[in-house]
C-alpha cells in the first residue's frame, strides 16, 4: 500500500461510499450489501451484482474492504457466502469522505442553494 | 454442501464468462450465490414485468463490468468524473433505454413476428457459432500457458523448402544454450506407450518431456510434483511418469493417493509421480495423450530412444523456449542461424544447409503443416455457414419490411407529429437489433448443443480425440457480436424504407392493391430471389458431395472387405526382438487359423487404406523418371503369403511368397498390376529384378509374383503402383494379422484379442475391428463434409422457404380486396390460388435461374474434393432446382389456399 492518508482516496465514488457506509455496521455478504445500501438509501440506490463486486475488488485492492472470516451464527449462516468487512483505513476513508461532504454542504447553505430542513 | 444451481443462476454462471479469467475465478461463485439471492426475491414478488427488467439491468449491468475489468486489465484505469460522463453518455444511453423499452414493448405484442425472427436468427448464428466454436477450439483458443506471448517454438528445416520440421536432440542442446535468447527451453515428442491394466494392455498416446516442459509452460501438477532435473537425464535409473489429469480421473478413477503408485507402462512398472493440471491434455491440440515421461525413463521403456537422443539427424522434436524479456524472434532466428551454419559445417551429413524457424507457441496447434492445411477447410467451413446466414439476414430484413409496410399508419403519424426521422431510424434499428441479439442468444445455445453433437460424429480413430467446446469470450463475442451486426445491418434498409412513407396515402389508411407483380424490382422480391439462389448453390454443393460419397463407396476397394477383420500389435513396446518377434507372429497365425469360422490368416505391416503412407525408392533398370522427378518411389506393405489368401487379392502372374523365401538368397518381391505396367510395360514381369534404393550397391529383388491392383491410400485414387515385400525377408515387429471368416466376421475381433493376450498378455494391441470398420474411417472424411453441407443446405432452403411463405401470404393478405372482387365476380378458388402461386413461383424461377449460374461458378474450385462427379453435375444441378420449385410451390401454395377462401362478403365490407 502506497499511502495511508485517508484523504488520498478522496473523493470516493458514489458506490464505493455506500458500501463502506454498510460495512461500518457490521459484516455482511453481498447479497445483505445490496439491502443495506437500498434501505440505506430508501431506494435510491439499487446496486447491481457486476457493479457490487466490481467496488468490492478495488475497494479491497486499496485495503478498505476486506474479505471476513468472521460468521454471525453459524446455524444462521451459509457457509458457502463470503463476508465483507470494513478495514480501520476503510473507517478512516469513509470518516473523511463524510466530512469532505459536509463541508460541501455547508457550503452549499453558505451559498443559500440549501436551506436548513426542520 | 452444494445446492443444484437453477436455471437462472446457470444463465448468469455464462453471462460470468464475459469476465477476465482472474476475477471469474476469485468472485464468481460469490456472484452466482448474490445474484441467485436477488433472483429468488425478484422472482418471489411474482411480477412478470419486474422479472424482464431485473434480467434486462443484470446483462447490462454484467456485460458494462466486465467491459470495464478487461479494459482495467489493459491499461491503467482514468478516473473519469459524473460531468463528463453525464455530458458525453447519459443522455445517448437514456434515449437509448427508451428505444430499448419501446422495441421490447413492440415485440411483445406481436409474438408470432418475434417467435419466427428469433428463430431465423437463432439458426442463422447458431450455425455460425457451432462452426466458429469448433474452429475456435482448435485453431484459436489460447493454450492454458503463463505468459504466452512469451513462449515459441522452434523448427528447422532443408534450406529450399519452407515446411518446418522439427529438431533433433544434439541440436536442441546446442540451441538451447546460446546466451541471452532464451529464460528455459524444453523439448518433447508424442510417442505410444502400451499401457498394462487389469483389462489387458493397449496403447495410448504418451509425451517425451524435458524435465522442465511443465514448468517452463508454466503449468503447475495439481498433484504430486514436475520431473527433476536427473530424470531429465540419459543414464535415469528410476521410471517416473506424470498422468495426465484427464487419464487420471478415467483410468486411475480419480484417485487421491495415486502419487507413488505405479503403471506398467510398455511392461515395465513406473513411479507415478504426479498429476497434470487440469485442461491441460497434451502438446497437441485435439489429442489428449495420457502419460508423460522425462527423456531419462522415455530411455528406460524404449531403448531405442537413448540411441535416438544420441543422433543428430533423428529430428523428431519440438522444441519450446521462453524468450528473456525484450528478446525478439526476429532476434532468435538469426542467433540459432548462426548456430545452425556452424552444426552444417560441423555435421555436413545430417545438417548440411538446415535453417531455423522461430513460431509464437500460440500459432502452433498441432503441426506447422497440418496447422497450414486447417486454414483453409476452416474457411471453407465458414463461408458455407456464412452463406447460410446470409438466407437468415435477407430473411429477417424481408419480416421487418412488411412488418413495416403494416406500420406504416403508425410511422406515418408519428412524423406527423413531427418526429425525427432519425429518431424513427434509430427505433427501427433498436428493434432489429434486438431481434439479432436475442435470436443470437438462441442461436448460442443451440450452436453449443450442435457443436457437441458435431464434435460426437468422431472419427472412428484408435486414440481419444478432445477438443475443448466450452465457451469462451472469443466465441460469445462472435455471436453477440454477429448479432448485433446483422441485426444493425439488416434492419437499416427496411428502417430507411419505412421511415419514408407516403405520407397522405399512409394516413388515409389506404392499404393499396399493389401485389408483388405490379413491381418486380422491390427490396422485398429481390430479397427472396437472393435467399433461393444462395440456398440452391448450398444445395448443389450438398448434392455433388453426396453423389461423390455414394460412388466412393460403390468403388471396390479390390480386396475382401465383407468378412475380414484385423489386429494390430506392437511388440517392440514389450520388449520383443525380431527373432522372438518372429516367433510370436508364427504362434499368433497358427493359433487364429485352427480357430473354427476362419478360413485364411495372413500378417502385413501395415494396410491399405489406413492412417500410414509408406514408401520406398527404388531403382528400376530402363526406367527413367519423369523430368522434375528426381527417383521412383512407391508406396509399399510387408506382407506374408497368406495375407493374400485372407484378403482375396489374386495374383495375375507368378506366385505368393512362401517359406523358401526365408532362406533364400536372394530378395524377392511381388508387385502389383499398376506397377507392372508403369515401370515395365506390361504384366509379364515375372522374374524382372530391380533395386531396393537409389544407389548401385543397393540389394537387387526379384518379382516372383504380380498382384491385382487394390485401393492403397484412399478409395478414390486411380491405379497405384504398390510393392509387396515379404515379411520373411523383413524384420517385422509392429505388424498386423489379418483374417477372414467364413461368414460375419463381427466377433473376430474379441477373438483376436483374446487369442494374442492368451499368447502374451503384456502384448499391446493397438487395435482389432472389421475391415468394413477400418474402411468407416478412410470414408469419414467425405461422409463428414456430406453430411455437413447437407445439413447446412437443408437449413438454408427451409429458411428460403420460411421467407417465400411470408412474403406470399403478405402478399396475399394485402390483395385481399381484389380476391374478394374476384372471388364475387365468379373467380373459381383454382384460379386464385394459381394466381397466388405464380407470383411465388416467378421469384423462384429467378432465384433457381441465378443460383445456377452462380454455382457452376462456385463449385468448379471444388472439382479435387469430389469423386467421380463432375462439378457441373447435370443431374445434381436439375434434381436440386427441381426439388427447390417444389418446396416453393407448397410454401405459396398454403397462403395461396387461405386467399382463395376469402369471404368476398368479409372481404369487401370495409370497400
Amino acid at each position: 500500500m502506497t499511502s495511508q492518508n485517508p484523504d488520498a482516496f478522496l473523493p470516493l465514488r458514489p458506490v464505493e461510499f455506500q458500501i463502506l457506509l454498510v460495512l461500518a455496521r457490521g459484516d455482511r455478504h453481498g447479497y445483505a450489501i445490496i439491502q443495506a445500501a437500498e434501505e440505506q438509501t430508501a431506494g435510491q440506490m439499487r446496486l447491481e451484482t457486476g457493479t457490487l463486486y466490481r467496488a468490492l475488488r478495488r475497494l479491497a485492492d486499496a485495503g478498505l474492504v476486506r474479505p471476513s472470516a468472521r460468521r454471525p451464527a453459524p446455524d444462521l449462516d451459509d457457509e458457502r457466502r463470503r463476508y465483507f468487512g470494513i478495514t480501520p483505513l476503510g473507517r478512516k476513508v469513509a470518516a473523511a469522505e463524510a466530512r469532505r461532504m459536509a463541508n460541501l454542504v455547508e457550503t452549499a447553505r453558505a451559498s443559500a442553494l440549501l436551506t436548513k430542513t426542520t | 454442501m452444494t445446492r443444484r444451481p437453477t436455471v437462472a443462476v446457470r444463465l448468469f454462471r455464462l453471462l460470468l464468462r464475459l469476465y477476465p479469467r482472474e476475477v471469474r475465478e476469485a468472485q464468481g461463485a460469490d456472484m452466482e450465490e448474490t445474484f441467485g439471492d436477488r433472483y429468488a426475491a425478484v422472482r418471489s414478488r411474482r411480477e412478470r414485468q419486474g422479472l424482464v427488467h431485473f434480467w434486462v439491468r443484470a446483462v447490462w449491468d454484467v456485460a458494462a463490468n466486465a467491459v470495464l475489468e478487461r479494459r482495467d486489465r489493459r491499461r491503467p484505469r482514468r478516473r473519469r468524473d459524473g460531468i463528463t460522463k453525464r455530458l458525453r453518455g447519459v443522455t445517448v444511453l437514456e434515449t437509448f433505454g427508451q428505444d430499448l423499452r419501446y422495441a421490447l414493448r413492440r415485440l411483445r405484442k406481436s409474438p408470432g413476428f418475434t417467435a419466427i425472427a428469433v428463430v431465423i436468427m437463432g439458426l442463422g448464428i447458431g450455425a455460425n457459432a457451432a462452426i466458429f466454436s469448433i474452429v475456435n477450439a482448435v485453431l484459436f483458443r489460447p493454450l492454458p500457458y503463463e505468459k504466452p506471448s512469451e513462449l515459441v517454438k522452434i523448427f528447422t528445416s532443408e534450406q529450399d523448402d519452407a515446411t518446418p520440421g522439427a529438431v533433433s536432440y544434439p541440436d536442441f542442446e546446442e540451441y538451447q544454450v546460446v546466451a541471452g535468447l532464451f529464460s528455459g527451453a524444453a523439448v518433447h515428442e508424442m510417442t505410444m506407450l502400451s499401457v498394462t491394466g487389469d483389462a489387458g494392455s493397449e496403447m495410448v498416446f504418451g509425451e517425451h518431456q524435458s524435465w522442465n516442459y511443465l514448468s517452463l509452460l508454466g503449468l503447475v501438477p495439481s498433484l504430486g510434483r514436475t520431473f527433476v532435473p536427473e530424470e531429465g537425464e540419459r543414464g535415469a535409473s528410476e521410471p517416473v511418469t506424470i498422468v495426465s489429469h484427464a487419464a487420471w480421473r478415467r483410468r486411475h478413477g480419480g484417485d487421491p493417493d495415486i502419487i507413488g503408485k505405479t503403471v506398467r507402462l510398455n511392461g515395465r512398472p513406473v513411479t507415478i509421480v504426479g498429476v497434470g493440471p487440469e485442461g491441460f491434455s497434451g502438446s497437441a491440440v485435439g489429442i489428449t495423450s495420457d502419460y508423460w515421461v522425462p527423456w531419462g525413463t522415455a530411455g528406460l521403456l524404449e531403448p531405442e530412444i537413448a540411441e535416438g537422443l544420441e543422433r543428430r539427424g533423428r529430428r523428431s522434436l519440438f522444441m519450446t523456449a521462453r524468450l528473456e524479456p525484450g528478446v525478439t524472434r526476429d532476434q532468435v532466428r538469426s542467433a540459432l542461424n548462426v548456430v545452425a551454419r556452424r552444426l552444417g559445417e560441423e555435421y555436413p551429413e545430417t545438417n548440411e544447409g538446415r535453417v531455423v524457424t522461430v513460431l509464437p507457441a500460440s500459432r502452433v496447434r498441432l503441426h506447422p503443416i497440418i496447422d497450414r492445411a486447417l486454414y483453409p477447410v476452416a474457411g471453407l467451413l465458414m463461408a458455407v455457414v456464412g452463406l447460410v446466414l446470409a438466407v437468415a439476414c435477407s430473411n429477417l430484413a424481408n419480416l421487418l419490411l412488411l412488418r413495416a409496410s403494416s406500420r406504416r399508419k403508425e410511422v406515418a403519424v408519428r412524423l406527423a407529429i413531427g418526429a425525427s426521422r432519425r429518431r424513427l431510424v434509430a427505433q427501427l434499428l433498436t428493434e432489429s437489433t434486438l431481434l439479432g441479439v436475442i435470436g443470437g442468444v438462441v442461436g448460442l445455445a443451440l450452436a453449443q448443443w450442435a457443436a457437441r453433437m458435431l464434435v460426437s460424429f468422431r472419427p472412428p480413430l484408435p486414440f481419444p480425440v478432445a477438443v475443448d467446446l466450452s465457451l469462451d469470450w472469443r466465441v460469445l463475442a462472435f455471436a453477440l457480436g454477429l448479432a448485433v451486426l446483422t441485426g444493425a445491418l439488416f434492419g437499416l434498409a427496411p428502417a430507411l424504407k419505412a421511415s419514408r412513407p407516403d405520407l397522405v396515402p399512409a394516413l388515409k389508411d389506404e392499404t393499396g392493391s399493389l401485389g408483388l407483380g405490379r413491381r418486380r424490382l422491390s427490396l422485398k422480391n429481390a430479397l427472396v430471389v437472393v435467399q433461393v439462389a444462395v440456398s440452391l448453390v448450398l444445395l448443389i454443393g450438398a448434392g455433388l458431395f453426396v453423389r461423390s460419397l455414394v460412388n466412393t463407396q460403390q468403388t471396390d476397394p479390390g480386396f475382401e472387405v465383407a468378412t475380414t477383420a484385423y489386429a494390430t500389435v506392437n511388440l517392440t513396446l514389450s520388449g520383443y526382438d525380431d527373432h522372438r518377434g518372429r516367433e510370436f507372429l508364427r504362434r499368433m497365425v497358427e493359433r487364429l487359423g485352427a480357430h473354427p469360422g476362419v478360413e485364411a490368416v495372413g500378417l502385413a505391416d501395415m494396410l491399405p487404406l489406413g492412417f500410414g503412407i509408406q514408401t520406398r525408392d527404388v531403382t528400376i533398370p530402363g526406367f527413367e523418371p519423369p523430368p522434375g522427378e528426381e527417383e521412383v518411389s512407391v508406396d509399399f506393405a510387408v506382407v506374408d503369403g497368406g495375407y493374400f489368401e485372407a484378403l482375396r487379392v489374386p495374383l495375375s502372374r507368378g506366385r505368393l511368397f512362401n517359406a523358401r523365401d526365408a532362406e533364400d538368397v536372394g530378395q524377392v518381391a511381388i508387385v502389383n498390376a499398376a506397377m507392372a505396367k508403369r515401370y515395365w510395360g506390361s504384366v509379364d514381369v515375372v522374374g524382372e529384378r530391380f533395386r531396393l534404393g537409389q544407389s548401385g550397391e543397393a540389394p537387387e529383388v526379384e518379382i516372383v509374383g504380380v498382384a491385382q491392383d487394390t485401393k492403397v491410400r484412399t478409395l478414390s485414387e486411380g491405379a497405384r503402383p504398390l510393392l509387396y515385400l515379404p515379411f520373411s525377408q523383413q524384420s517385422g515387429l509392429f505388424a498386423s494379422v489379418v483374417v477372414r471368416a467364413t461368414g460375419d466376421p463381427s466377433s473376430l475381433p474379441e477373438v483376436m484379442r483374446r487369442e494374442i493376450q492368451a499368447l502374451d498378455s503384456s502384448v499391446p494391441i493397438f487395435e482389432a475391428k472389421t475391415m468394413s470398420e477400418q474402411l468407416a474411417v478412410a470414408l469419414f472424411a467425405p461422409r463428414m463434409g456430406a453430411v455437413l453441407l447437407a445439413c447446412f443446405g437443408v437449413l438454408a432452403m427451409v429458411l428460403a422457404s420460411i421467407g417465400l411463405y411470408g412474403v406470399v401470404a403478405f402478399s396475399a393478405a394485402q390483395r385481399t380486396r381484389e380476391v374478394g372482387v374476384r372471388i364475387a365476380l365468379g373467380a373459381q378458388r383454382a384460379q386464385v390460388v394459381g394466381m397466388v402461386v405464380r407470383e411465388g413461383l416467378g421469384l423462384v424461377v429467378v432465384g433457381v435461374l441465378v443460383g445456377l449460374g452462380l454455382s457452376a461458378l462456385v463449385m468448379r474450385p471444388v472439382a479435387g474434393l469430389l469423386y467421380a462427379v463432375r462439378p457441373g453435375d447435370p443431374l445434381t444441378f436439375a434434381a436440386v432446382a427441381v426439388l427447390l420449385v417444389i418446396v416453393a410451390v407448397l410454401a405459396s401454395y398454403v397462403p395461396a389456399r387461405r386467399a382463395a377462401r376469402t369471404d368476398p362478403l368479409v372481404a369487401l365490407r370495409y370497400e
